[in-house]
């Protein structure tokens, strides 16, 4: 990508179009991403540093991150299962059905958040299909914690199993062959040979799983009752403040969902730059 | 001898493929596959009839096209947008591409509530855009007295939904833009072609199928785009209020087969959308394979 | 430790891979699986492995039925193609792993372990070199740290398949010759896989020919190579030359030449000469097919000689090629356009397949 410039002619623009062209580009950029990421970061400290923190160290904002982290300790490692287990039986056998199973995975993409969240209502919601069930029972799992974790679930399943897939694939099956040619057992050939062939690829799923699962907002809020200090996770907390109007406060808590972001991001292209082709080509989404 | 699943799959030497399958398949099950079906279940307890009334009801067609149409166009803009970037992006150096580069999958990694909010507050009446646009400047002025109103009105809508499917034609251009061979665009400038004429004849035709793939991850992501839209929406019934909001609104009303139809009318028509554009691919490949 | 092949089939999808194949591997030989791809003879060493299982048949090793049991438990030592050496572990941990994965009462200590990681590296040539990592080793070197790895678990068989494929000529004979030294000096059955038939002619004890799913001769290099029993056999192994024959009452008709073929029914058949296995003599006189030199190639000692045959059975001519030492041919004018008859000191004839 940084190559050396081409300065042949023939296949180059003028300067003046090449400054022209960059010159868009980089505006168009700078007014839909880099000023809307600055101006979170300078309405957040609208009101002073101290003001900043008092806002974050609120009970309800407290409640709210403790909520976030507990979701995408739960949803993250659920996912992380599910993924090795669906590229693994992708990746290393032959069977029918592949390519609808592999749709199947695809499928959250396509789907918006707030139907990822409707259905779990109409499943579990007091007037849904296992409403009546779950009162008897006294199991609370929509405007209640399950309801958030399963919610976040959906949505965020597919990014481990999508860099797995195509990874193990073109990694074959000729390693783990060969690890059980010389007598290792089935669980011995995954943590010492399949494993470390996949960990980046791994980490890199795990990225982005968990950046989606703690700043997901459309399918929790559907879910979650937004009742405060208990069901509400940082982006609703966020959109309750802001709806109160308290507008600083409310980007305070989004500044950290912003540092989250940009943490993600320098991980990633960090991952990108050294480890891009044990990352494999589906990386680029 | 051995008895092996038969035809189902080829016997493997590696262990683990009725543990892994298994786990997969009821893990799809349990999130997926049974929370969809009762999304249908529910829809259709009012018929098909019912759902067609639904389809038909003046807020719901409103919704319906605005979810469809802002989305549309903004996957529009992102298309020729993100063609050029992708173009800066290989064609030129210049310093800082790299983070320039990295920071193009922002809207992937921002959560969308923060998103909406800055967005919605950046082109507000007062805020830093928005206030550009007032009656009393001179870019405001060329709207009219009362300068052009962004927030609240589908234009915010389009801007939000430009925001979210940025990356998406971006990243899938530019493989096929660093995999172009020189040698095409030489033997293009060898017979005469100007850089425009090259571009137009020789380099975009070739870029078209990822391009047309990138509108639609754009445009689709857009159509249930929630979290980014609802603070600049305005989300007034009949004008600026998208289709996944009527959804919520529904569901706060306790209408479950109400929210459930307008679900599967907007699934319906992403799928059938998704499905003319699936077979343009089809067709704009078979064509230059010919 | 012998091992035998019963009647066994291999079926992928449409694609029949193995035909009811018999085989009997002696102990302590070195043996080679050959044949173009396709052939099967990949497939038939997996399965010997237990790398895949047959669709019927049985697999023995000593007297006993494998056929059922998992690669683990078949302690056989596999040479893949293309290494499949673990990439994020030292030559030494590659080696060492089938001695690490084993259960806690039968995994020898760190140190066995270390002095056997040691001897093996010194014996496959690459002592001191256990701290290096795949990626930093040469394609031969790669293939001895694979050979090594596999001999670490004391395997009762080798199966190597195509050890040398993806190495370059020189490196490929080098190693191969090493490969059947080792043998000798461990007498471990070996059997290898491999479609470079002078590779199999050169270091293997006997040759298995094979060709779509089915063995087609076995026996020693030699003679598979001198006494080919089938046409593919023929033609796969060195160079042959096709000649149209037709067959009455025991005797065949090449072009003119009349040779005793006993055992070939009535009919059209073909007759296989190899190019230096046919005399050069002046045109004229008995016992000789008539043709035209079209061109002569001199390679050394050797002259390479295309011949002409005008056939009134074919419409086309002939092309024969014929090889020489050039000493032996002292007195006779070579050169384009001039008459020779072509003697052949040995010569069989196939029934038309």
């Amino acid at each position: 990508m940084d190559g050396a410039p081409r300065s042949n002619d023939a296949v180059t623009e003028a300067p003046l179009v090449r400054f022209g062209l960059s010159a868009i580009g980089l505006f168009y950029l700078a007014l839909f991403l880099v000023i809307p990421l600055v101006a979170v970061f300078i309405e957040a400290f609208n009101k002073g540093f101290d003001y900043y923190l008092e806002a974050l160290a609120e009970p309800d904002a407290l409640a709210a991150i403790r909520l976030t982290l507990l979701v995408a300790v739960i949803a993250v490692p659920l996912n992380i299962v599910f993924g090795l287990a669906a590229s693994w039986a992708i990746a290393k056998y032959e069977f029918t059905g592949k390519s609808v199973l592999i749709t199947l995975i695809d499928l959250p993409f396509s789907v918006s958040p707030v139907i990822s969240g409707l259905v779990y209502v109409l499943l579990f919601g007091a007037q849904g299909y296992l409403g009546p069930f779950l009162a008897e029972h006294d199991l609370k799992i929509i405007f209640a914690v399950p309801g958030i974790v399963l919610a976040t679930v959906f949505v965020t399943f597919p990014f481990v199993a999508r860099e797995l897939i195509p990874l193990m694939q073109e990694q074959g099956t000729s390693e783990e062959e060969a690890a059980l040619s010389l007598g290792a057992s089935g669980w011995q050939t995954f943590w010492r040979v399949t494993l470390p062939n996949i960990r980046w690829g791994l980490l890199y799923g795990v990225l982005l799983c968990n950046a989606r699962a703690m700043g997901e907002f459309g399918a929790v809020s559907v879910v979650s009752g937004h009742v405060r200090g208990l069901t509400n996770t940082m982006p609703l907390h966020v959109e309750i403040l802001y709806n109160e109007y308290n507008f600083t406060a409310s980007f305070a808590v989004a500044s950290l969902l912003a540092l989250l972001a940009l943490f993600t991001l320098v991980l990633k292209s960090i991952l990108e730059w050294r480890y891009g082709d044990e990352i494999s080509a589906a990386k680029r989404h | 001898m051995r008895s092996g699943f038969g035809r189902f799959r080829s016997h493997s030497v590696i262990p683990g493929f009725g543990l892994t399958l298994g786990y997969t398949l009821v893990y799809l099950a349990v999130i997926v596959l049974i929370p969809l079906v009762a999304l249908f279940m529910k829809a259709f307890e009012i018929g098909l009839d019912g759902i067609w009334r639904v389809a038909t009801t003046p807020q719901v067609l409103a919704a319906l096209q605005l979810s469809f149409g802002a989305s549309f166009v903004a996957a529009l803009i992102n298309a020729v947008f993100g063609l050029l970037l992708a173009w800066v992006l290989v064609r030129y150096q210049f310093p800082g591409k790299r983070v320039v580069d990295a920071i193009v999958d922002l809207p992937f990694a921002l959560p969308t509530a923060v998103a909406g909010i800055v967005l919605a507050t950046l082109y507000a009446k007062k805020g830093w855009i928005g206030a550009l646009f007032a009656g009393d400047t001179w870019i405001g002025a060329l709207f009219g007295p009362q300068g052009l109103k962004i927030a609240y009105t589908p234009l915010g809508i389009v801007i939000a939904l430009t925001f979210v499917g940025l990356p998406f034609v971006v990243r899938t251009v530019q493989p096929v833009l660093e995999d172009f061979e020189a040698e095409a665009e030489e033997a293009a400038a060898s017979l005469g072609a100007s850089r425009f004429a090259t571009f137009t004849r020789v380099i975009l035709p070739a870029l078209l199928p990822s391009l047309i793939t990138g509108f639609t991850l754009a445009f689709a992501r857009a159509v249930g785009e929630y979290g980014s839209v609802i603070f600049i929406a305005g989300n007034i019934p009949m004008v600026s209020e998208i289709a996944p909001l009527l959804i919520v609104t529904r569901l706060e009303e306790f209408n479950y087969a109400g929210a459930a139809a307008i679900a599967v009318i907007m699934l319906m028509i992403s799928f059938v959308l998704l499905f003319i554009i699936n077979l343009l691919q089809r067709w704009n490949y078979a064509r230059m394979q010919a | 430790m012998g091992i035998d092949i019963k009647s066994v089939n291999k079926r992928f999808k449409d694609f029949q891979a193995l035909r009811d194949v018999d085989l009997a591997v002696r102990p302590g030989e070195f043996l080679a699986l050959l044949g173009p791809s396709g052939s099967g003879k990949t497939t038939l060493l997996r399965i010997i492995a237990g790398l895949e299982f047959a669709d019927s048949g049985q697999v023995l090793f000593q007297g006993q039925d494998v056929s059922d049991r998992s690669v683990r438990d078949r302690h056989v030592g596999f040479v893949f193609q293309h290494y499949a050496l673990f990439k994020h572990l030292t030559v030494a941990r590659n080696i060492a792993f089938g001695l690490e994965v084993r259960p806690r009462r039968l995994r020898p200590s760190r140190q066995d372990i270390d002095e056997r990681v040691d001897s093996l590296l010194r014996l496959v040539q690459l002592g001191g070199l256990g701290g290096r990592y795949p990626s930093q080793l040469s394609g031969g070197q790669r293939q001895r740290v694979a050979l090594a790895r596999a001999l670490a678990i004391e395997p009762k068989v080798l199966l190597l398949d195509e050890p040398f494929g993806a190495l370059d000529a020189k490196v490929r004979k080098e190693l191969r010759r090493w490969l059947r030294k080792l043998h000798d000096e461990m007498g471990i059955t070996t059997v290898f896989v491999t479609h470079d038939q002078e590779e199999a002619l050169e270091i293997a004890d006997r040759v298995v020919v094979m060709n779509k799913g089915v063995i087609e001769q076995v026996g020693p290099a030699q003679e598979v190579y001198d006494a080919p029993a089938t046409p593919f056999v023929y033609d796969f192994l060195g160079n042959t030359n096709r000649l149209p024959a037709t067959i009455k009452g025991g005797v065949a008709n090449v072009v003119g030449l009349l040779v005793p073929a006993p055992d070939v029914p009535d009919g059209k058949g073909m007759a296989f000469v190899r190019p230096h296995e046919f005399e050069l003599r002046a045109s004229g006189g008995f016992g000789g097919i008539e043709g035209i030199i079209s061109h002569v190639f001199a390679n050394g000692p050797i002259l390479r000689i295309e011949v002409n045959v005008p056939s009134v059975e074919l419409a086309i001519d002939l092309q024969i090629e014929v090889e020489a030492m050039r000493q032996g041919l002292d007195g006779m004018v070579l050169e384009r356009g001039a008459r020779v008859a072509l003697v052949p000191r040995k010569i069989k004839v196939f029934e038309q397949s």
